[in-house]
């Protein structure tokens, strides 16, 4: 199924594809979805997007890191058309830091 | 990493006695196997089993950048990592690191370091099924219990590296 689609006309902005792991996945309840963001939005943004319709992520935004492209990559990283990104809850060492 | 190296994540048994083979080389004298078991307790609760979670194809590059640090500070023959993801019972082998090399200390410090970077950086992650229910153990400080971290090795990350080894029920002490 597609996300959202309805932040401005239908073709704009940059579509991505958020595949989610472990707690992020149960409280989300899908391996993964599509987001439809601004053009401009950088990693930060796609995950305050996806916890603005999933609440419960929001306390988690300090305790994961996140990754582009099967990547490690920073919260100010501008996405784009096609990335797809995940959000990786601590690991057991706690992430990369 | 070498062409001959291995690094997959797998949902199957693994067979460390396989891996141990194919690490094999007339150079080494040295061959160091880490195993991560399951184990029946964490943090004083006794544990049912583990799930385990990854981004395999993630996981895998990161692993194989370890491996090519790995191989960038010590002179290695061959090198086996294998994770295993999916439902494990108590006993199984969650993840091996197998180290060839021509001497051991270089085999010694190789598997650690492969397997403390893995466990920092691989994007892996495990569920504990207790007595208590099942939660997913996050880094050194588990939300659920409010533990801190280093129980079960007693180190605590004291290596400088962040790592925390006492977060879940697989490794043999």
């Amino acid at each position: 199924m597609t996300g959202d689609g309805e932040d401005g006309r239908a073709g704009e902005g940059v579509v991505v594809e958020v595949v989610l792991f472990a707690r992020i996945r149960e409280l989300v309840g899908r391996e993964s979805l599509s987001l439809r963001l601004p053009s401009g939005t950088d990693v930060d943004g796609c995950f305050r997007r996806l916890a603005e319709r999933h609440s419960r992520l929001a306390p988690l935004r300090s305790r994961v890191a996140a990754a582009v492209n099967e990547e490690y990559a920073s919260w100010d990283r501008v996405l784009r058309h096609g990335d797809v990104v995940t959000f990786i809850p601590p690991v057991s060492g706690g992430g990369p830091g | 990493m070498s062409d001959e190296d291995l690094v997959r994540i797998v949902d199957e048994t693994i067979d460390v006695a396989a891996l141990r083979r194919r690490v094999e080389d007339p150079r080494a004298g040295a061959v160091a196997t880490f195993e991560g078991v399951v184990r029946d307790h964490n943090r004083g609760v006794a544990v049912d089993r583990l799930e385990y979670d990854a981004y395999a194809p993630m996981a895998e590059k990161e692993i194989a950048g370890i491996v090519d640090a790995a191989r960038e500070r010590w002179q290695l023959h061959r090198l086996a990592v294998v994770h295993r993801v999916g439902r494990l019972e108590v006993g199984e082998v969650a993840v091996a690191v197998v180290v060839s090399s021509s001497h051991r200390a270089t085999a010694f410090d190789a598997c650690r370091y492969v397997i403390d970077r893995l466990k920092e950086r691989a994007p892996i992650w495990k569920k504990e099924f207790g007595a208590d229910g099942s939660h997913w153990l996050e880094g050194p400080e588990d939300v659920v219990t409010g533990g801190g971290a280093g129980g079960e090795e007693g180190d605590g990350g004291d290596r400088g590296d962040g790592g925390n080894r006492g977060s879940g029920g697989d490794e043999a002490a």
